[in-house]
């Protein structure tokens, strides 16, 4: 793992993500939106805590698929960007750089800094995140979960391996699945990632 | 621009601030899929939900920036504004809102071309976020109780309409 992540994140903070006139801020062949974190948490744990049991969970799988559309096209987006060509290219020699490159460009949206702790190539990803928003502010208002919370962080562990060692884009968006093994807000240590084929 | 948040990056700890409060940024892929995944519950009203916490966060914030100036209403209105262009969200007009009554409109809605941009055209307005705002707004601006603002959307782009239009009131008796 010669490939240095930090590259990638000075790369992003140099980047000019700013609204337009009309207020929208198009880049990577997405529109990007500022929210508050609290937004999303006080909306989604209240509708979660509201919901029955079996709707709670189709709400939390249309929200991982809404992650993983996201990450899978908004990073594809950036590693196909010109700046991406001239500045972080260069930098990889491996599908595994790309790999770590794409997980780094995570640590550039303020959603809490996600680590890649194993990978084997082409076949398992474990991440790991030690402050998300999320979980804290889970166990604050509700307790100490049942479930994992961070279907944000499991969805771009599975969208990164999706776009290095899936199918050609945008073919490749659902080969692998990633499961939250470990959360916070069950009142684990750290949150853990682990990304492998869907269909193992 | 009137009002320029200021915004700070911490890229060891991937965190991210406006004016010291956490925010972060989203894809309309992850925005318009929220919207998606909760319209769908009908035994509660989950969009009523997520307006109102989209105007407690909205309402919070635009508060602290009021107290630290005294901006006249109108100065005020024209920052809301700025704020709201400046996350994303579009263009709006807030100037025609007065003591918590009017109409605001927009010509140019993030949920607008995020939703088009996955699903197409719709019959339902879908800019909750911007009445959640507007609520924040009008509450702070004109100091009323946030919870007797109504604010509902009379037209949408994303119906076919030129422009969205939303009506504030206030609710009787509150």
């Amino acid at each position: 793992m010669g490939f240095d992540p930090k590259k990638v994140i000075e790369w992003g903070m140099s980047l000019p993500l700013m609204s337009n006139e009309r207020g929208i801020m198009a880049a990577f062949g997405i529109y990007a939106a500022m929210n508050f974190n609290e937004f999303f948490f006080s909306t989604v744990s209240k509708i979660m805590h509201m919901a029955k049991e079996e709707d709670a969970l189709e709400i939390e799988n249309k929200l991982y698929q809404a992650v993983l559309d996201c990450a899978y096209y908004t990073f594809h987006g950036a590693r196909t960007s010109v700046d991406w060509q001239d500045y972080i290219a260069p930098m990889i020699k491996t599908k595994e750089d790309e790999l770590l490159a794409l997980v780094a460009f995570t640590n550039i949206f303020g959603v809490g800094y996600i680590n890649v702790v194993d990978l084997i190539p082409g076949e398992k990803l474990v991440t790991e995140v030690k402050n998300a928003y999320d979980p804290p502010r889970y166990i604050e208002e509700f307790g100490i979960q049942k479930r994992a919370r961070c279907y944000m962080f499991a969805a771009c562990t599975a969208a990164c391996m999706d776009l290095v060692y899936g199918p050609k884009f945008p073919n490749g968006i659902g080969t692998f699945k990633a499961k939250e093994v470990l959360c916070i807000a069950k009142g684990d240590p750290i949150c853990r990632f682990i990304a492998t084929p869907k269909n193992t | 621009m009137d009002y320029i948040p200021k915004i700070r990056f911490e890229p060891d700890k991937n965190l991210l601030y406006m004016d010291e409060i956490p925010i972060s940024l989203h894809c309309h892929h992850f925005n318009c899929g929220l919207i998606n995944a909760i319209e769908a519950i009908d035994y509660f009203d989950a969009i009523e939900i997520y307006i109102n916490e989209a105007a407690k966060c909205f309402y919070e914030y635009f508060k602290n920036i009021l107290t630290i100036k005294n901006y006249s209403v109108n100065k005020a209105l024209s920052i809301a504004q700025d704020i709201y262009r400046f996350m994303g969200y579009g263009r709006i007009d807030l100037s025609e809102l007065i003591n918590g009554y009017g109409t605001a409109t927009s010509d140019s809605s993030y949920f607008v071309v995020g939703w088009f941009a996955i699903y197409g055209n719709r019959d339902k307005p879908v800019c909750y976020l911007t009445r959640g705002f507007i609520k924040a707004i009008v509450a702070a601006i004109f100091d009323i109780d946030i919870n007797v603002v109504k604010v509902v959307e009379t037209q949408c782009m994303i119906c076919g309409n030129d422009f969205c239009e939303f009506k504030v009131s206030l609710i009787e008796g509150g």
